[in-house]
């Protein structure tokens, strides 16, 4: 197995080479790219499927100085990832061999290699198993994802590929430290020296923690998500796809091995597994919300995948408190939960991006408010974005309700043996879990309506037709995955079981009896082909029913729609503005702290800047206007956002303006009323008993 | 039929109907429903009476009976009587009540990891009681701080003497009477004196809005 | 054996949802000192609109034309799992808790859906404000039904009855304040005023529906009595399990199914008097009420924690 994936590495990088020498020749270049690609992927895709039911498979060859020995491991866990990549990549090559026409002037010699050399350098860092090479592929990865970023050369995604690589540098120095803190406990850079070292717990925590935040800013998870929706909605939408299904889920492959696998030894810490849960159940809840701002179908996505990040985590997290507090069957599931969200995670939300790319292809724009009507026009994108949306809605009987079933038996049968303040934690999981599947309904209802339904609201609506035959069956390739992995999840379920298994070194957990899924913990049982059998049927019975009844009464179709007694138009149409504006009535504190960071920030970088020039210079020219919008209908409108201020303070004003502030700050501490005051003695009471208490 | 059960589930049930005096709207309702909590405190004390088989309990059951349930909602009552439309005491509290019900909920459970290292004389099964009664402290506070009306905030004066009261009976349950009447003397007193501050208060200022008597306004 | 009870219930649901709402709307009547309509009358509506030739819209596509049926089925497959005459689960496999409220997210989907591709604005309003309604009421139900599956032991609906039925649901207040918090929570999602985000009629001229006729309109007015009747009786079947079957004899059959009406009805008669007692509320401020809702959701988990 180990071989296919080596030689669809050969593959990956003689196509990508071959396409940039012949870039000149646009065709050419494009179909050796992305033939070479497909073929590449499918071994790839063969290889990791076989590595699933092997033992691990461990090479190693010498390099010039002792720490740079080339050393590969394919575990069942790295088959798995290499699976979901290659699944991705031959879905997004397949989609580029018409959607890569428009990108003849950019490049597509260079998109081809850097593409390639991408899918190249994922795999290499999932099979890496010795610290130098791993953040050598890692680099790797990252740098050639930055030049697909930018490929466009306009000013946002420049803006937003500077930003993704400073993240991703962020990332890359918090993961070298956890690394270089293990090295140093064992003397060398292999990660098989680490895994059989137990380290100290001060050293086990300081390198999770590290590994943690640094492979969560690769992932995407809050706080450091910010890059996400610039980067993402930038770059070509099969890149897109394969960036947040495949590279976003390197993050968390990284999360599990450092845990799992590197510091397995010495055993984990309670308190680790309740930073993960945490951080997944405020990304999840923040991802969403986010997202439902959005009026960019692109931007929107990458925020879905923010929230997807924090329900992998839930899982992950469960697994990593069970496996700390010595509960097994609870590490099983949780991590069970967290694998079986990761694939599911990748086939809906690549499907989704290249749904996008698809509306982008045909109607030029990725502006939600001007778009409408595009089902007609549309009708297979249509079908494949909306099982999409069902399926990320975790609407049953798609794969995505699987897996967040998986996820809430986990977190429920946790708490059900858990203390009371882990009880505390997982129910603020749960909850979060249950706000953002909302949440999620309505944004991709708001996502799905707006874009593909109602009427058209411009003219490139209007001009919109269906995309080429292998976009098409790039995105019917991965509809049917979707609903093949949510029905087949008897089947899929095992394999993923026997997975997290062999992470843990104990025996698969039971999670099939026939057709159905159980979870043994919490006494329940669900079945996806069952359910979807019945609910055909009774939706079936009822459909026919009413067209019986069609039948013989008749059906007209009315162009002109009752709106109670006006004359309908285009501007009664639901806008996305219009969701998010709904949203933001309920949920207005959690725009309010993005807002807010953002006005500090801003104010903090032009304070610097204010500071650094010389006195006298005028204010920086105000930002570019934005172009003409394309319809009426188009009302610029993102949820949140403070306008930046035209005059910043100089640098002495600024110490003033500082010392007023406080100033202002102490005045309301101290109000005069003496409700504060009681409360100020009374916390202070409470504060000092406690310190009492602990010191004892 | 006595057993510690039936003094948790009395305890929650004090929770609940202090919950209820917080949120009250109208100063009448709020009297009521203080009555109705001193009943379920009541039979707090008369239940762990039982359980500690101590004789104590019951005469001091008896006698918060006489205090809390009948004579202090009289006093109040009477007071709002006298101070008549003046008395504003539906005044809207400063916290919403999602939020007022969400600090209650925060508040037993920091009372009760805070008395989960405590040994106590009588059981540990009454445990929870004790957490219960030690947030009476702090649901007491809370009414005083979010009530704008000063006549509401007596009532959260009147909870966390409730508190310390089933406390002090949880600790200490072989206390003699005489302990039992100087705590209820001081309650009946301390009533009395805050009613007839809050009668002159309205008299002279017209208001009972604590916002307008901070800045002194009328 | 069970199969068949399965398919009895859900029939039964489906004939006497209408009933019920025919009920509910004689209260108000009574309450608005009028005579009313007979309580048949809705099942004289849904006849008639059967027969009638449908129109739909000219530019909506073929989810206007899904929605119902989808709306229709996925409720009466719920109502097939619940355990409502029996205390175990008929169909287990739709009988967990999470399965119960995603399945109730596919028809507030489709009906959000189908209610933005018209193009009418107060359809839209109506639809967009459904969602919100799920919104608001996800986080109260879920800490409701966390709470009991962490007092019973598992998240499968019929175990839940049967702990509360046997009084073995360990932290027994906790289990009471949930009990209160899912009747309001069940209140709020049954649509009753005010929390009629998506049909107020008085706003926005009952919304969505305003996009359906015929047989369409038959089978979404059917669709929406059956999803209050659903939502009652999941709230029946967990905290008043009293009195249903325990074992599949056909005499405790019959004795549980006429429990189970009793309890229904009861449940609907305070809800409609409840309902006809309050005023509107501006829309924004319904936030409150939600909240207040998952403020006594949290106090149950904070007893179930502490173990009273």
């Amino acid at each position: 197995m180990l071989e296919l994936i080596l030689l669809s590495l050969g593959f990956s990088c003689v196509a990508g080479v071959l396409s940039l020498v012949t870039s000149k020749a646009h065709a050419a270049s494009k179909t050796i790219a992305c033939v070479g690609g497909m073929g590449a992927a499918a071994l790839s895709f063969i290889g990791g499927l076989g590595a699933l039911f092997q033992a691990a498979t461990y090479v190693s060859w010498a390099g010039p100085m002792p720490f740079t020995n080339f050393t590969l491991l394919l575990n069942p866990l790295a088959g798995l990832l290499i699976a979901v990549i290659a699944a991705l990549a031959f879905v997004a090559w397949l989609y580029g061999l018409s959607y890569f026409d428009e990108y003849y002037e950019t490049g597509i010699g260079v998109i081809g290699f850097f593409m390639n050399l991408f899918i190249a350098s994922m795999n290499l860092v999932i099979l890496a198993d010795n610290a130098f090479w791993f953040l050598v592929f890692f680099e790797l990865m990252s740098l050639t994802s930055y030049v697909l970023v930018i490929i466009d050369q306009t000013e946002k995604s420049l803006k937003g590929g500077f930003l993704y690589l400073i993240m991703a540098h962020i990332g890359f120095l918090m993961i070298a430290l956890s690394f270089f803190a293990m090295a140093s406990a064992t003397g060398s850079l292999e990660f098989e020296a680490f895994r059989t070292h137990a380290f100290a717990p001060g050293i086990a925590t300081l390198a999770f923690v590290l590994a943690f935040f640094g492979f969560g800013a690769k992932a995407g998870m809050v706080p450091f998500h910010s890059w996400l929706p610039q980067a993402h909605p930038a770059a070509p939408s099969n890149v897109s796809a394969l960036m947040s299904g495949g590279m976003i889920k390197i993050g968390i492959f990284g999360i599990c091995k450092v845990c799992f696998d590197l510091l397995g030894a010495a055993g984990g810490e309670i308190g680790w597994g309740v930073l993960v849960i945490i951080i997944g159940a405020v990304s999840s809840v923040l991802g969403v919300v986010y997202a439902l701002g959005e009026h960019d179908l692109k931007s929107l996505l990458a925020y879905h995948s923010v929230e997807n990040i924090g329900i992998i985590l839930l899982g992950v997290g469960v697994g990593i408190y069970g496996w700390a507090a010595g509960l097994p069957w609870l590490a099983a599931i949780g991590l069970l939960a967290g694998l079986y969200h990761l694939v599911n995670h990748a086939m809906f939300k690549g499907l989704l991006f290249l749904g996008a790319g698809s509306v982008l292809h045909a109607t030029g724009t990725r502006n939600m408010e001007v778009l409408g009507g595009l089902a007609k026009a549309m009708p297979v994108t249509a079908v494949c974005f909306l099982i999409g949306s069902l399926a990320i809605s975790a609407i049953p009987p798609l794969n995505g309700f699987v897996s967040e079933w998986f996820t809430y038996q986990g977190l429920i049968g946790a708490a059900m043996d858990g203390d009371i303040f882990m009880r505390i934690v997982f129910a603020f999981a749960v909850v979060a879990l249950a706000i953002t599947g909302a949440l999620a309904v309505t944004c991709f209802v708001k996502a799905f309506g707006v874009t593909f339904l109602a009427r058209p609201r411009s003219e490139a609506a209007e001009r919109a037709h269906e995309v080429p035959a292998p976009m098409k069956a790039a995105m019917v390739i991965l509809t049917v995955a979707c609903i093949a992995l949510g029905l087949g999840a008897a089947w899929v379920a095992p394999v993923v079981s026997s997975i997290a298994g062999s992470m843990l070194a104990t025996a698969a957990l039971p999670v099939v009896e026939g057709v159905t899924l159980v979870s043994l913990d919490t006494v329940s049982v669900v079945s996806p082909l069952i359910m979807a059998v019945l609910m055909a049927v009774v939706i079936a019975l009822c459909a026919l029913a009413r067209n019986a009844a069609n039948q013989k009464a008749g059906v007209k179709s009315d162009p002109d729609t009752w709106a109670c007694g006006y004359q309908a138009d285009l501007s009664m149409e639901t806008l996305a503005s219009t969701v998010g504006a709904n949203v933001k009535t309920f949920m207005g504190p959690l725009y309010a702290i993005r807002s807010g960071v953002n006005r500090a920030g801003e104010a903090l970088s032009r304070l610097l800047g204010r500071a650094l020039e010389p006195e006298g210079e005028k204010a920086p020219a105000a930002p570019a206007k934005p172009d003409a919008p394309i319809s009426r209908y188009d009302r610029d409108r993102t949820v949140g956002i403070a306008p930046a201020e035209q005059h910043a303070p100089a640098l002495s004003n600024s110490v003033l303006s500082v010392v007023s502030d406080l100033g202002a700050w102490f005045g309301r501490m101290e109000g005069g009323d003496f409700r504060t005051y009681i409360v100020y003695i009374v916390g202070a009471l409470v504060f000092f008993l406690a310190l009492i208490i602990l010191v004892r | 039929m006595f057993s510690y059960p039936l003094v948790n589930v009395l305890g929650a049930c004090l929770i609940i109907t202090s919950m209820m005096v917080v949120l009250a709207r109208t100063g009448r309702a709020s009297a009521i429903l203080y009555s109705l909590q001193s009943l379920v405190l009541v039979g707090v004390l008369a239940s762990l009476g039982a359980v500690t088989g101590s004789t104590e309990l019951f005469t001091w059951s008896a006698t918060a009976f006489a205090t809390k349930v009948v004579l202090v909602p009289a006093i109040l009552l009477f007071t709002l009587k006298k101070i008549g439309d003046d008395a504003q005491a539906d005044l809207p509290p400063k916290l919403n009540p999602m939020k007022s019900v969400a600090l209650v909920a925060v508040e037993v459970f920091v009372c009760f990891v805070a008395v989960s290292g405590i040994d106590l004389p009588t059981a540990a099964a009454v445990k929870p009681t004790l957490a219960v009664s030690l947030a009476h402290f702090f649901i007491g506070l809370t009414c005083i701080v979010i009530q704008r009306s000063i006549f509401k905030q007596i009532f959260g004066y009147c909870l966390m003497e409730n508190g310390s009261h089933v406390t002090l009976a949880l600790l200490a349950p072989q206390a003699p009477e005489l302990v039992e009447i100087g705590v209820a003397t001081d309650a009946i007193f301390a009533v009395i004196i805050l009613a007839v501050l809050v009668w002159r208060m309205a008299h002279y200022a017209h208001t009972l809005d604590a916002d307008d008597l901070c800045e002194l306004k009328g | 054996m069970t199969i068949i009870i399965a398919i009895l219930q859900a029939i039964l649901l489906v004939a006497i949802a209408p009933l019920l709402s025919g009920i509910t709307r004689k209260i108000r009547a009574k309450m608005h000192a009028r005579t009313g309509t007979s309580i048949f009358q809705d099942y004289y509506d849904l006849a008639k609109l059967w027969k009638r030739c449908e129109v739909k819209e000219g530019g909506s596509s073929i989810v206007s034309r899904l929605a119902p049926p989808i709306f229709l089925g996925s409720f009466i497959l719920l109502a097939a799992g619940l355990p409502l005459v029996m205390q175990a689960c008929p169909v287990p496999i739709l009988g967990d808790i999470i399965t119960v409220l995603y399945l109730m997210a596919l028809p507030r989907f489709m009906f959000a859906l189908a209610a933005i591709d018209s193009a009418g604005s107060y359809t839209a309003i109506g639809g967009v404000r459904e969602l919100l309604v799920g919104v608001l009421v996800e986080p109260s139900l879920i800490l409701v039904l966390f709470v009991m599956a962490v007092a019973a032991g598992s998240t499968n609906v019929g175990v839940m009855a049967l702990s509360v039925a046997n009084l073995s649901a360990y932290p027994f207040v906790a289990v009471v304040v949930a009990g209160v918090a899912c009747a309001m929570a069940c209140y709020i999602e049954m649509g009753k005023l005010p929390f009629d985000l998506a049909e107020a009629e008085q706003e926005i001229q009952e919304g969505p529906l305003a996009a359906y006729s015929g047989p369409s309109l038959a089978m979404m007015k059917l669709g929406v009595s059956l999803k209050q009747l659903v939502v009652a009786s999941l709230f029946v079947a967990i905290f008043v399990p009293f009195g249903a079957a325990a074992t599949a004899a056909p005499l405790e059959l019959l004795i549980g199914l006429a429990v189970y009406l009793g309890k229904v009805l009861v449940v609907f008669l305070i809800a409609s008097v409840i309902e006809n007692a309050v005023m509107r509320v501006r829309y924004k401020f319904l936030g409150r009420y939600t909240w207040f809702v998952v403020g006594i959701a949290s106090l149950s988990l904070v007893f179930l924690v502490i173990g009273i």
